[in-house]
């Protein structure tokens, strides 16, 4: 009676561990399949723009993985954080440049920008040495725009592209010094006829009442120096000016070609964050 | 061995389940991912219903949280929810500026819901101020009659419609006298400026031309006489404008601390259950 009673007790006690083994076994395996990233979640987060819970669902799921670096940059890059976007594609470099869909993304959206951060992402591409990649291409020759490389872009953007070679040539210091020798020429070399010619005019009538001013009154009189002041003034703000308006043209044609490239391949390619 | 590995587990998913529940972000997310996971479009409703109340609980009324509003299908909610819902909704669509919104779902409450309590014509009335002057004073009656404290909330309507005295007869003025659109508006600094200026620019002019300094008057002329009186008019313009806004403002703030008053009394609460 006692022997059974005692084995009965091992049987339950087996019994016990049994169950806490298994239920230990379905608790870990359960843990560890939630500790997975859903990646087709993460694109009904994305598609949903519920940026709460997206920021959420990557803080509970924290790693080192260069996966998880990944999904964190298209996570920073869909909610405009671009510098946590570009300290983050980093450490999963690799990942991103095979990731053609989002790679074409991060390209139209970095081309579409007017700052400092579009120069940073090409760089970055630029240091990984991709081989095929259009954007990074255009990219590139926008840098130093030559006219026997028109060949090797599309139709659509050979006109930008021509355009903005052109401006590139012009030189401030030439557009500068033609306007120091006669009001609005620098502005008529980079093509701002309107403005060369509103410049000349406006000039030459301030040069002619303070002539006349001088003239009819003498020199040392109140009008005459008003007149040769504003004068003065106007004639350095037409040289500072068309040095300005020279770079800044480059800059303006350069956004426009990139901005028409980015919109054409963006058609082409059809970019997507996942 | 065992006993430690399973009390260390059990407590990690005790402290992961605690925790999550400390934060309603972890509660949105929850809910988001069963939203994800359930293929009934009823069950998802009542879901994403859920997640609405997530963000009433926490006092949250931003414009995330009317998204949230958008995203449920209310048709597909029980008669008790779908009328909590639909409350909420116009409440937080009229709390986000989204009128033609709160408009829309106040109508299917009203639907639903026909009773007529203070509550239900008081928001009906804020909703209405915003775009139809004529029903809003019509709840305003019926809500006087309830209570006459509601009769300041007159405000509401009248702040909507205030114009201020004489607007355009200042900004026509301003073509025919120079300055005095400017002084009539109350910036007697800037009329008076802008009278002398365009006085003695016409002075200049006439000695220029009496000096025979022919290019001087033209360049002078048509440089400052333009200047200074289309300046006149536009400044003119743009301070009547600018008085018009702050007395609006000053007057809707004045009006908001009314409300404030009525609304201590007659609260107008989001439903949480």
């Amino acid at each position: 009676m006692v022997k059974s009673l005692t084995e009965l007790t091992k049987l339950f006690t087996l019994l016990i561990k049994c169950v806490l083994k298994i239920s230990l076994l379905v608790l870990f395996l359960n843990e560890s399949a939630f500790s997975q990233l859903d990646l087709k979640f993460i694109q009904h987060l994305s598609q949903l723009e519920l940026k709460q819970e997206h920021e959420c669902y990557l803080k509970s799921h924290v790693s080192k993985s260069d996966s998880f670096e990944l999904l964190s940059a298209k996570y920073y890059l869909q909610y405009n954080a671009d510098s946590l976007f570009l300290s983050s594609i980093k450490n999963c470099a690799l990942l991103l440049i095979s990731d053609t869909n989002f790679l074409n993304y991060a390209n139209a959206y970095f081309m579409k920008k007017l700052n400092p951060n579009r120069d940073v992402w090409f760089n970055f591409l630029n240091a990984q040495a991709i081989q095929t990649n259009k954007y990074l291409e255009l990219y590139n020759l926008s840098k130093t725009p030559d006219l026997r490389d028109t060949i090797r872009l599309p139709d659509a953007l050979k006109k930008d592209f021509i355009t903005y070679e052109k401006a590139f040539k012009k030189k401030p210091w030439i557009s500068a010094t033609l306007s120091a020798l006669i009001p609005g020429l620098g502005e008529f070399y980079i093509g701002n006829f309107q403005a060369s010619i509103t410049k000349f005019l406006s000039l030459t009538l301030f040069g002619i009442q303070s002539v006349e001013s001088m003239l009819l009154l003498g020199v040392i009189q109140p009008l005459p120096i008003i007149n040769i002041g504003i004068f003065s003034i106007f004639y350095g703000a037409n040289i500072i000016g068309s040095y300005s308006d020279t770079k800044k043209k480059k800059q303006d044609f350069k956004h426009q070609f990139l901005l028409h490239a980015a919109n054409y391949y963006s058609t082409t390619f059809k970019p997507s964050l996942y | 061995m065992l006993r430690i590995t399973i009390a260390l587990l059990l407590s990690l998913v005790f402290i992961k389940t605690v925790v999550s529940q400390l934060t309603y972000q972890n509660q949105l997310l929850n809910l988001e991912h069963a939203v994800f996971k359930c293929d009934s479009d009823s069950v998802r409703a009542k879901l994403r219903f859920e997640k609405t109340m997530v963000y009433l609980k926490n006092n949250l009324i931003s414009h995330e949280t009317f998204a949230e509003f958008k995203r449920v299908d209310y048709k597909l909610l029980p008669d008790s929810l779908r009328m909590i819902f639909l409350w909420n909704a116009s409440l937080v669509s009229f709390l986000n500026a989204e009128t033609y919104q709160a408009l829309y779902y106040f109508d299917k409450y009203d639907h639903f819901e026909q009773d007529n309590s203070t509550e239900k014509l008081f928001l009906k009335f804020l909703i209405d101020a915003n775009h139809n002057s004529i029903s809003a004073n019509e709840n305003l009656q019926k809500l006087i009659q309830i209570d006459t404290a509601f009769a300041q909330l007159n405000c509401v309507i009248t702040t909507q419609d205030y114009e201020l005295n004489h607007k355009q007869f200042k900004k026509i003025i301003a073509y025919f006298l120079p300055g005095f659109g400017l002084i009539l508006n109350g910036n007697y600094g800037k009329g008076a400026t802008s009278i002398a200026l365009n006085t003695s620019t016409v002075f200049a002019v006439s000695w220029m031309l009496r000096q025979n300094l022919t290019f001087n008057a033209i360049a002078w002329g048509s440089n400052l006489i333009i200047k200074f009186y289309l300046g006149g008019i536009n400044l003119t313009s743009k301070y009547v404008d600018k008085k018009e806004k702050n007395e609006q403002k000053k007057r809707a703030n004045n009006c908001a601390l009314l409300v404030d008053i009525v609304l201590k009394k007659y609260p107008l609460n989001v439903r949480l259950n």
